[in-house]
Protein backbone atom coordinates (compact mmCIF):
# COMPACT_ATOMS: atom_id res chain seq x y z
CA UNK A 1 0.00 0.00 0.00
CA UNK A 2 2.84 2.33 0.89
CA UNK A 3 4.51 1.95 -2.50
CA UNK A 4 1.32 2.84 -4.34
CA UNK A 5 0.77 5.86 -2.10
CA UNK A 6 4.32 7.09 -2.66
CA UNK A 7 3.96 6.63 -6.39
CA UNK A 8 0.78 8.67 -6.37
CA UNK A 9 2.33 11.37 -4.25
CA UNK A 10 5.35 11.51 -6.54
CA UNK A 11 3.27 11.75 -9.70
CA UNK A 12 1.28 14.59 -8.19
CA UNK A 13 -2.07 12.85 -8.40
CA UNK A 14 -5.11 14.61 -7.01
CA UNK A 15 -5.24 14.70 -3.23
CA UNK A 16 -8.72 13.19 -3.04
CA UNK A 17 -7.59 10.06 -4.86
CA UNK A 18 -6.56 6.96 -2.95
CA UNK A 19 -5.16 3.74 -4.35
CA UNK A 20 -4.76 0.57 -2.33
CA UNK A 21 -2.55 -2.40 -3.14
CA UNK A 22 -3.93 -5.50 -1.50
CA UNK A 23 -3.84 -9.26 -1.85
CA UNK A 24 -3.76 -12.79 -0.51
CA UNK A 25 -1.02 -15.42 -0.38
CA UNK A 26 -2.62 -18.78 0.31
CA UNK A 27 -0.85 -22.15 0.16
CA UNK A 28 -1.84 -25.65 1.20
CA UNK A 29 -0.67 -29.25 1.13
CA UNK A 30 -3.16 -31.72 -0.25
CA UNK A 31 -3.75 -35.45 -0.04
CA UNK A 32 -6.26 -36.67 -2.60
CA UNK A 33 -7.59 -40.18 -2.96
CA UNK A 34 -9.02 -40.36 -6.48
CA UNK A 35 -10.90 -43.63 -6.84
CA UNK A 36 -8.40 -45.57 -4.73
CA UNK A 37 -5.31 -43.82 -6.07
CA UNK A 38 -3.59 -41.48 -3.61
CA UNK A 39 -1.50 -38.43 -4.47
CA UNK A 40 0.20 -35.56 -2.65
CA UNK A 41 0.52 -32.01 -3.93
CA UNK A 42 1.27 -28.45 -2.92
CA UNK A 43 -1.40 -26.05 -4.16
CA UNK A 44 -2.65 -22.48 -3.95
CA UNK A 45 -5.83 -20.78 -2.76
CA UNK A 46 -7.66 -23.32 -0.59
CA UNK A 47 -9.13 -20.81 1.88
CA UNK A 48 -9.22 -17.81 -0.45
CA UNK A 49 -7.73 -17.68 -3.92
CA UNK A 50 -4.21 -16.17 -4.07
CA UNK A 51 -4.37 -12.75 -5.72
CA UNK A 52 -3.19 -9.20 -5.65
CA UNK A 53 -5.09 -6.16 -6.78
CA UNK A 54 -5.30 -2.42 -6.98
CA UNK A 55 -8.41 -0.50 -6.07
CA UNK A 56 -9.21 3.12 -5.64
CA UNK A 57 -11.88 5.77 -5.44
CA UNK A 58 -12.17 9.39 -6.41
CA UNK A 59 -14.78 11.63 -4.85
CA UNK A 60 -16.55 13.48 -7.65
CA UNK A 61 -18.77 15.53 -5.34
CA UNK A 62 -22.56 15.49 -4.94
CA UNK A 63 -22.51 11.96 -3.51
CA UNK A 64 -20.88 10.61 -6.66
CA UNK A 65 -17.66 8.57 -6.74
CA UNK A 66 -15.52 6.95 -9.41
CA UNK A 67 -14.31 3.53 -8.28
CA UNK A 68 -11.98 1.03 -9.94
CA UNK A 69 -10.65 -2.43 -9.16
CA UNK A 70 -8.23 -4.68 -11.02
CA UNK A 71 -7.38 -8.04 -9.44
CA UNK A 72 -4.98 -10.72 -10.63
CA UNK A 73 -5.13 -14.40 -9.72
CA UNK A 74 -2.00 -16.50 -9.25
CA UNK A 75 -0.74 -19.79 -7.84
CA UNK A 76 1.70 -19.28 -4.99
CA UNK A 77 3.08 -22.84 -5.18
CA UNK A 78 4.66 -22.23 -8.62
CA UNK A 79 4.17 -18.53 -9.39
CA UNK A 80 1.96 -19.18 -12.41
CA UNK A 81 -1.18 -17.25 -13.34
CA UNK A 82 -4.39 -18.72 -11.94
CA UNK A 83 -6.85 -20.15 -14.47
CA UNK A 84 -5.77 -18.31 -17.61
CA UNK A 85 -2.15 -17.29 -18.33
CA UNK A 86 -3.34 -14.79 -20.97
CA UNK A 87 -5.44 -12.85 -18.45
CA UNK A 88 -3.57 -10.25 -16.43
CA UNK A 89 -6.60 -9.62 -14.22
CA UNK A 90 -8.37 -12.97 -14.21
CA UNK A 91 -10.45 -12.27 -11.12
CA UNK A 92 -11.76 -8.74 -11.59
CA UNK A 93 -11.22 -5.70 -13.81
CA UNK A 94 -13.80 -2.94 -13.65
CA UNK A 95 -14.54 0.74 -13.32
CA UNK A 96 -17.67 2.13 -11.75
CA UNK A 97 -19.73 5.23 -11.09
CA UNK A 98 -21.27 4.96 -7.64
CA UNK A 99 -23.86 7.24 -6.09
CA UNK A 100 -24.70 6.91 -2.41
CA UNK A 101 -28.46 7.31 -3.02
CA UNK A 102 -28.99 5.77 -6.46
CA UNK A 103 -26.59 2.82 -6.48
CA UNK A 104 -23.72 2.02 -8.81
CA UNK A 105 -23.14 1.05 -12.41
CA UNK A 106 -20.03 -0.99 -13.12
CA UNK A 107 -18.33 -1.96 -16.38
CA UNK A 108 -15.84 -4.77 -17.03
CA UNK A 109 -15.07 -8.25 -15.74
CA UNK A 110 -16.83 -8.81 -12.44
CA UNK A 111 -18.69 -11.13 -10.10
CA UNK A 112 -22.17 -12.07 -11.28
CA UNK A 113 -25.27 -11.13 -9.27
CA UNK A 114 -25.88 -14.88 -8.85
CA UNK A 115 -22.50 -15.15 -7.11
CA UNK A 116 -23.29 -12.32 -4.68
CA UNK A 117 -26.63 -13.93 -3.81
CA UNK A 118 -25.11 -17.39 -3.32
CA UNK A 119 -21.78 -17.02 -1.52
CA UNK A 120 -23.11 -16.04 1.98
CA UNK A 121 -24.94 -19.41 2.10
CA UNK A 122 -21.79 -21.51 1.55
CA UNK A 123 -19.65 -22.37 4.62
CA UNK A 124 -16.65 -22.52 2.23
CA UNK A 125 -17.45 -19.06 0.77
CA UNK A 126 -17.72 -20.32 -2.83
CA UNK A 127 -13.92 -20.76 -2.96
CA UNK A 128 -13.09 -21.82 -6.51
CA UNK A 129 -10.36 -24.28 -5.53
CA UNK A 130 -11.91 -26.33 -2.70
CA UNK A 131 -15.60 -25.46 -2.14
CA UNK A 132 -18.22 -28.12 -2.90
CA UNK A 133 -20.22 -25.49 -4.84
CA UNK A 134 -17.36 -24.84 -7.25
CA UNK A 135 -16.76 -28.59 -7.50
CA UNK A 136 -20.37 -29.28 -8.45
CA UNK A 137 -20.55 -26.37 -10.92
CA UNK A 138 -17.35 -27.34 -12.78
CA UNK A 139 -17.97 -31.10 -12.95
CA UNK A 140 -17.27 -32.54 -16.41
CA UNK A 141 -20.22 -34.93 -16.68
CA UNK A 142 -21.25 -36.61 -19.93
CA UNK A 143 -24.92 -36.12 -19.06
CA UNK A 144 -24.56 -32.35 -18.77
CA UNK A 145 -21.75 -31.60 -21.26
CA UNK A 146 -23.94 -29.29 -23.36
CA UNK A 147 -25.21 -27.36 -20.30
CA UNK A 148 -23.41 -24.12 -19.44
CA UNK A 149 -22.20 -23.41 -15.91
CA UNK A 150 -22.79 -20.02 -14.29
CA UNK A 151 -19.08 -19.49 -13.65
CA UNK A 152 -19.25 -16.82 -10.95
CA UNK A 153 -17.70 -14.02 -13.01
CA UNK A 154 -18.55 -12.44 -16.36
CA UNK A 155 -16.44 -10.50 -18.84
CA UNK A 156 -17.89 -7.69 -20.99
CA UNK A 157 -20.45 -7.03 -18.29
CA UNK A 158 -22.50 -4.08 -17.07
CA UNK A 159 -23.94 -4.37 -13.58
CA UNK A 160 -26.36 -2.10 -11.76
CA UNK A 161 -26.29 -2.50 -7.99
CA UNK A 162 -28.88 -0.78 -5.84
CA UNK A 163 -27.98 0.88 -2.55
CA UNK A 164 -28.66 -1.11 0.61
CA UNK A 165 -32.21 -0.17 1.62
CA UNK A 166 -33.15 -1.54 5.05
CA UNK A 167 -31.04 -4.64 4.47
CA UNK A 168 -32.41 -5.29 0.95
CA UNK A 169 -30.33 -5.03 -2.20
CA UNK A 170 -30.86 -5.64 -5.91
CA UNK A 171 -28.41 -6.47 -8.74
CA UNK A 172 -28.97 -6.56 -12.49
CA UNK A 173 -26.35 -7.62 -15.04
CA UNK A 174 -26.12 -7.85 -18.78
CA UNK A 175 -22.94 -9.34 -20.25
CA UNK A 176 -22.03 -9.57 -23.91
CA UNK A 177 -20.60 -12.72 -25.47
CA UNK A 178 -17.05 -13.64 -24.44
CA UNK A 179 -14.37 -16.15 -25.44
CA UNK A 180 -11.37 -17.53 -23.60
CA UNK A 181 -8.62 -19.95 -24.70
CA UNK A 182 -7.66 -21.28 -21.25
CA UNK A 183 -7.91 -23.56 -19.40
CA UNK A 184 -9.80 -24.85 -22.47
CA UNK A 185 -11.29 -22.82 -25.35
CA UNK A 186 -14.78 -21.69 -24.32
CA UNK A 187 -17.31 -19.19 -25.68
CA UNK A 188 -20.28 -17.90 -23.76
CA UNK A 189 -23.26 -16.11 -25.27
CA UNK A 190 -24.84 -12.93 -23.96
CA UNK A 191 -26.21 -13.33 -20.48
CA UNK A 192 -28.75 -11.74 -18.18
CA UNK A 193 -28.44 -12.08 -14.43
CA UNK A 194 -30.76 -10.70 -11.74
CA UNK A 195 -30.47 -11.07 -7.98
CA UNK A 196 -32.13 -9.80 -4.82
CA UNK A 197 -30.91 -10.26 -1.26
CA UNK A 198 -32.22 -9.45 2.19
CA UNK A 199 -30.26 -9.44 5.41
CA UNK A 200 -31.57 -8.64 8.91
CA UNK A 201 -32.51 -10.14 12.30
CA UNK A 202 -29.87 -12.85 11.75
CA UNK A 203 -31.62 -13.99 8.57
CA UNK A 204 -30.15 -13.93 5.07
CA UNK A 205 -32.14 -14.64 1.90
CA UNK A 206 -30.77 -14.51 -1.64
CA UNK A 207 -32.60 -15.23 -4.89
CA UNK A 208 -31.06 -15.12 -8.36
CA UNK A 209 -31.89 -15.90 -11.97
CA UNK A 210 -29.40 -16.17 -14.81
CA UNK A 211 -30.11 -16.76 -18.49
CA UNK A 212 -27.18 -17.64 -20.76
CA UNK A 213 -27.47 -17.60 -24.53
CA UNK A 214 -25.86 -20.47 -26.46
CA UNK A 215 -22.07 -20.74 -26.64
CA UNK A 216 -19.56 -23.46 -27.33
CA UNK A 217 -16.98 -25.36 -25.34
CA UNK A 218 -14.10 -27.76 -25.69
CA UNK A 219 -14.65 -31.23 -24.29
CA UNK A 220 -11.56 -33.44 -24.00
CA UNK A 221 -12.09 -36.44 -26.28
CA UNK A 222 -14.43 -34.69 -28.74
CA UNK A 223 -12.94 -33.82 -32.16
CA UNK A 224 -14.60 -30.39 -32.39
CA UNK A 225 -16.03 -27.76 -30.03
CA UNK A 226 -19.41 -28.72 -28.62
CA UNK A 227 -22.16 -26.11 -29.09
CA UNK A 228 -23.55 -25.46 -25.62
CA UNK A 229 -27.23 -24.79 -25.11
CA UNK A 230 -28.99 -21.75 -23.80
CA UNK A 231 -29.13 -22.37 -20.05
CA UNK A 232 -31.17 -20.95 -17.18
CA UNK A 233 -29.83 -20.96 -13.62
CA UNK A 234 -32.25 -20.61 -10.69
CA UNK A 235 -30.52 -19.98 -7.38
CA UNK A 236 -31.84 -19.69 -3.85
CA UNK A 237 -29.77 -19.12 -0.73
CA UNK A 238 -30.70 -18.99 2.93
CA UNK A 239 -28.90 -18.59 6.20
CA UNK A 240 -29.95 -18.01 9.79
CA UNK A 241 -27.81 -17.16 12.78
CA UNK A 242 -28.48 -18.97 16.07
CA UNK A 243 -25.95 -17.70 18.61
CA UNK A 244 -22.48 -18.55 17.30
CA UNK A 245 -23.86 -20.89 14.61
CA UNK A 246 -24.75 -19.70 11.11
CA UNK A 247 -27.01 -22.32 9.50
CA UNK A 248 -26.63 -22.20 5.72
CA UNK A 249 -28.56 -23.69 2.82
CA UNK A 250 -28.58 -23.23 -0.94
CA UNK A 251 -30.26 -24.83 -3.89
CA UNK A 252 -29.57 -24.20 -7.56
CA UNK A 253 -31.42 -25.63 -10.54
CA UNK A 254 -29.67 -25.52 -13.93
CA UNK A 255 -31.90 -26.06 -16.93
CA UNK A 256 -30.76 -26.11 -20.58
CA UNK A 257 -33.10 -25.49 -23.53
CA UNK A 258 -34.00 -28.74 -25.27
CA UNK A 259 -31.34 -29.83 -27.75
CA UNK A 260 -32.50 -29.64 -31.38
CA UNK A 261 -33.15 -33.08 -32.90
CA UNK A 262 -30.02 -34.37 -34.62
CA UNK A 263 -27.73 -31.81 -32.95
CA UNK A 264 -24.50 -32.94 -31.33
CA UNK A 265 -25.92 -32.23 -27.86
CA UNK A 266 -28.94 -34.43 -28.64
CA UNK A 267 -26.88 -37.23 -30.16
CA UNK A 268 -24.58 -37.27 -27.13
CA UNK A 269 -27.63 -37.12 -24.82
CA UNK A 270 -25.69 -34.40 -22.98
CA UNK A 271 -28.43 -31.87 -22.19
CA UNK A 272 -29.84 -33.00 -18.84
CA UNK A 273 -30.93 -30.50 -16.21
CA UNK A 274 -29.22 -30.80 -12.86
CA UNK A 275 -29.45 -29.38 -9.37
CA UNK A 276 -26.86 -28.58 -6.73
CA UNK A 277 -27.89 -28.36 -3.10
CA UNK A 278 -25.91 -27.79 0.04
CA UNK A 279 -26.83 -27.72 3.74
CA UNK A 280 -24.23 -26.67 6.26
CA UNK A 281 -23.11 -24.43 9.06
CA UNK A 282 -20.33 -22.09 10.08
CA UNK A 283 -19.60 -22.18 13.80
CA UNK A 284 -17.64 -19.34 15.38
CA UNK A 285 -16.23 -21.42 18.22
CA UNK A 286 -13.93 -18.68 19.58
CA UNK A 287 -12.95 -15.25 18.24
CA UNK A 288 -10.00 -16.96 16.50
CA UNK A 289 -11.61 -20.25 15.48
CA UNK A 290 -14.29 -20.97 12.90
CA UNK A 291 -15.51 -24.45 11.99
CA UNK A 292 -17.30 -25.25 8.75
CA UNK A 293 -19.41 -28.25 7.86
CA UNK A 294 -21.51 -29.04 4.79
CA UNK A 295 -23.38 -31.88 3.15
CA UNK A 296 -24.06 -31.51 -0.56
CA UNK A 297 -25.58 -33.19 -3.57
CA UNK A 298 -25.34 -32.89 -7.34
CA UNK A 299 -28.37 -34.55 -8.90
CA UNK A 300 -28.79 -34.98 -12.67
CA UNK A 301 -32.37 -35.23 -13.90
CA UNK A 302 -33.43 -38.19 -16.03
CA UNK A 303 -30.44 -40.43 -15.20
CA UNK A 304 -29.16 -42.25 -12.12
CA UNK A 305 -25.72 -40.63 -12.08
CA UNK A 306 -25.65 -38.55 -8.92
CA UNK A 307 -23.14 -37.44 -6.34
CA UNK A 308 -23.35 -36.68 -2.63
CA UNK A 309 -20.63 -35.62 -0.28
CA UNK A 310 -19.60 -34.03 2.99
CA UNK A 311 -16.90 -31.50 3.75
CA UNK A 312 -15.53 -30.10 7.00
CA UNK A 313 -13.15 -27.26 7.66
CA UNK A 314 -11.41 -25.36 10.44
CA UNK A 315 -9.88 -21.88 10.33
CA UNK A 316 -7.62 -20.66 13.10
CA UNK A 317 -6.70 -16.97 13.03
CA UNK A 318 -3.19 -16.04 14.16
CA UNK A 319 -3.98 -12.35 13.56
CA UNK A 320 -6.49 -10.28 11.60
CA UNK A 321 -4.50 -11.09 8.44
CA UNK A 322 -2.98 -14.54 8.89
CA UNK A 323 -4.72 -17.86 9.48
CA UNK A 324 -4.06 -21.58 9.43
CA UNK A 325 -6.73 -23.81 7.98
CA UNK A 326 -7.66 -27.43 7.29
CA UNK A 327 -10.26 -29.06 5.05
CA UNK A 328 -11.45 -32.62 4.71
CA UNK A 329 -14.01 -33.99 2.28
CA UNK A 330 -15.58 -37.09 0.83
CA UNK A 331 -17.64 -37.49 -2.34
CA UNK A 332 -19.55 -40.57 -3.39
CA UNK A 333 -20.24 -40.84 -7.15
CA UNK A 334 -23.17 -43.09 -7.98
CA UNK A 335 -23.73 -44.67 -11.40
CA UNK A 336 -21.25 -43.11 -13.80
CA UNK A 337 -21.10 -39.72 -12.03
CA UNK A 338 -17.71 -37.95 -12.23
CA UNK A 339 -17.66 -35.20 -9.60
CA UNK A 340 -14.50 -34.26 -7.72
CA UNK A 341 -12.91 -31.03 -6.48
CA UNK A 342 -12.33 -28.37 -9.15
CA UNK A 343 -9.62 -29.27 -11.64
CA UNK A 344 -9.49 -32.95 -10.61
CA UNK A 345 -10.33 -35.45 -13.36
CA UNK A 346 -11.75 -38.59 -11.75
CA UNK A 347 -9.72 -41.75 -12.42
CA UNK A 348 -12.89 -43.43 -13.65
CA UNK A 349 -16.66 -42.76 -13.46
CA UNK A 350 -18.50 -43.83 -10.33
CA UNK A 351 -15.46 -43.67 -8.04
CA UNK A 352 -15.40 -42.02 -4.62
CA UNK A 353 -13.10 -39.09 -3.85
CA UNK A 354 -11.42 -38.19 -0.55
CA UNK A 355 -9.49 -35.03 0.22
CA UNK A 356 -7.50 -33.77 3.22
CA UNK A 357 -5.58 -30.48 3.23
CA UNK A 358 -3.79 -28.17 5.63
CA UNK A 359 -2.73 -24.67 4.69
CA UNK A 360 -1.89 -21.11 5.59
CA UNK A 361 -3.40 -17.92 4.27
CA UNK A 362 -1.93 -14.44 4.62
CA UNK A 363 -3.50 -11.14 3.60
CA UNK A 364 -1.86 -7.80 2.87
CA UNK B 1 1.70 2.94 7.26
CA UNK B 2 3.68 0.09 8.77
CA UNK B 3 3.40 1.62 12.19
CA UNK B 4 -0.32 2.06 11.78
CA UNK B 5 -0.65 -1.52 10.64
CA UNK B 6 1.40 -2.77 13.57
CA UNK B 7 -0.84 -0.71 15.84
CA UNK B 8 -3.91 -2.29 14.24
CA UNK B 9 -2.53 -5.76 14.73
CA UNK B 10 -1.59 -4.97 18.29
CA UNK B 11 -5.04 -3.49 18.91
CA UNK B 12 -6.57 -6.59 17.33
CA UNK B 13 -4.52 -8.88 19.52
CA UNK B 14 -5.50 -6.86 22.58
CA UNK B 15 -9.15 -6.98 21.53
CA UNK B 16 -8.96 -10.75 21.06
CA UNK B 17 -7.22 -11.17 24.40
CA UNK B 18 -9.73 -8.91 26.12
CA UNK B 19 -12.68 -10.65 24.54
CA UNK B 20 -11.35 -14.04 25.67
CA UNK B 21 -11.01 -12.59 29.14
CA UNK B 22 -14.58 -11.28 29.01
CA UNK B 23 -15.87 -14.66 27.82
CA UNK B 24 -14.11 -16.40 30.66
CA UNK B 25 -15.49 -13.92 33.18
CA UNK B 26 -19.01 -14.10 31.85
CA UNK B 27 -19.07 -17.88 31.73
CA UNK B 28 -17.77 -18.19 35.28
CA UNK B 29 -20.40 -15.68 36.39
CA UNK B 30 -23.07 -17.71 34.61
CA UNK B 31 -21.95 -20.99 36.18
CA UNK B 32 -21.87 -19.36 39.61
CA UNK B 33 -25.51 -18.34 39.31
CA UNK B 34 -26.43 -21.49 37.34
CA UNK B 35 -27.93 -23.35 40.29
CA UNK B 36 -30.66 -20.78 40.89
CA UNK B 37 -32.34 -19.39 37.77
CA UNK B 38 -33.13 -15.96 39.12
CA UNK B 39 -35.67 -13.88 37.16
CA UNK B 40 -33.03 -11.19 36.69
CA UNK B 41 -30.73 -13.61 34.82
CA UNK B 42 -33.57 -14.79 32.60
CA UNK B 43 -34.65 -11.28 31.69
CA UNK B 44 -31.09 -10.15 30.98
CA UNK B 45 -30.61 -13.17 28.71
CA UNK B 46 -33.81 -12.24 26.86
CA UNK B 47 -32.60 -8.66 26.62
CA UNK B 48 -29.22 -9.81 25.29
CA UNK B 49 -30.90 -11.96 22.68
CA UNK B 50 -33.02 -9.03 21.50
CA UNK B 51 -30.00 -6.74 21.55
CA UNK B 52 -27.99 -9.23 19.47
CA UNK B 53 -30.76 -9.24 16.83
CA UNK B 54 -30.84 -5.43 16.76
CA UNK B 55 -27.08 -5.28 16.28
CA UNK B 56 -27.22 -7.90 13.49
CA UNK B 57 -29.95 -5.90 11.77
CA UNK B 58 -28.09 -2.60 12.13
CA UNK B 59 -24.96 -4.20 10.63
CA UNK B 60 -26.97 -5.65 7.74
CA UNK B 61 -28.50 -2.23 6.99
CA UNK B 62 -25.26 -0.25 7.15
CA UNK B 63 -24.21 1.15 3.78
CA UNK B 64 -20.84 -0.03 2.54
CA UNK B 65 -20.56 -2.80 5.13
CA UNK B 66 -20.68 -6.46 4.10
CA UNK B 67 -22.07 -8.02 7.25
CA UNK B 68 -22.83 -11.58 6.14
CA UNK B 69 -19.66 -12.92 7.82
CA UNK B 70 -20.17 -11.24 11.20
CA UNK B 71 -21.14 -13.22 14.31
CA UNK B 72 -22.51 -11.15 17.21
CA UNK B 73 -22.43 -12.14 20.87
CA UNK B 74 -24.18 -10.10 23.56
CA UNK B 75 -23.62 -10.39 27.33
CA UNK B 76 -25.26 -7.87 29.64
CA UNK B 77 -25.17 -5.26 26.90
CA UNK B 78 -21.51 -5.90 26.02
CA UNK B 79 -21.17 -6.76 22.33
CA UNK B 80 -18.48 -8.99 20.83
CA UNK B 81 -18.08 -8.94 17.04
CA UNK B 82 -16.45 -12.04 15.50
CA UNK B 83 -16.05 -13.43 12.00
CA UNK B 84 -14.91 -11.46 8.99
CA UNK B 85 -15.35 -8.45 6.71
CA UNK B 86 -13.66 -7.90 3.33
CA UNK B 87 -11.98 -4.53 3.91
CA UNK B 88 -9.95 -2.87 6.64
CA UNK B 89 -12.24 0.19 6.72
CA UNK B 90 -15.18 -2.09 7.48
CA UNK B 91 -13.48 -3.36 10.65
CA UNK B 92 -13.87 0.04 12.25
CA UNK B 93 -17.21 0.71 10.61
CA UNK B 94 -18.65 -2.44 12.22
CA UNK B 95 -17.61 -1.18 15.66
CA UNK B 96 -19.16 2.26 15.00
CA UNK B 97 -22.45 0.74 13.78
CA UNK B 98 -22.68 -1.58 16.80
CA UNK B 99 -21.91 1.31 19.18
CA UNK B 100 -24.81 3.25 17.65
CA UNK B 101 -27.42 0.62 18.58
CA UNK B 102 -29.48 1.66 21.64
CA UNK B 103 -28.77 -0.59 24.63
CA UNK B 104 -25.20 -1.42 23.63
CA UNK B 105 -22.90 -0.77 26.59
CA UNK B 106 -19.59 -1.63 24.95
CA UNK B 107 -18.23 -3.15 21.75
CA UNK B 108 -15.26 -5.47 21.35
CA UNK B 109 -14.12 -6.15 17.83
CA UNK B 110 -12.42 -9.48 17.04
CA UNK B 111 -13.23 -9.35 13.31
CA UNK B 112 -10.68 -10.56 10.80
CA UNK B 113 -10.26 -9.85 7.08
CA UNK B 114 -11.59 -12.06 4.30
CA UNK B 115 -11.99 -11.93 0.52
CA UNK B 116 -15.79 -11.41 0.31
Amino acid sequence: MMGAMLFLAASGAAAETGVTLYGVVDVFGQYLNNGGKGSWSERSGGNSGSYFGLKGTEDLGGGLKAVFNVENGYNVNNGAFFGDSTAMFYRQAWVSLAHEKYGSITFGRQYQPTFWALYPSDPFRANEVLSPLAAAATTVDRNTLAVQSAGGRSSNAVIYKSPNVGGAQFWGMYALAASVTQPLPLSTGNMLDLAATYSGYGLYVGLAYQNQHPGSKTVPGLPAMLPSLSTEHFTSALSYRVGIVNLQFNYGYHRPKNAAAGSLAARLNAAHSFSISELGATIQATPADALEIAGFQRVVRGVHDNTWGVQIGADHGLSKRTALYARGGYMRNNGTATMSWPGVAVSSPGTSQTLAVAGMTHRF
Amino acid sequence: MKIIRAAHIAAGAVAVAMSCHVCAQASSAASASGTVASPATVSSKTADRALRKRVLTALARAKGLRATGITVRARNGAILLEGWVPEEAQLEQATRVAQGVPGVASVQNALTLSTF
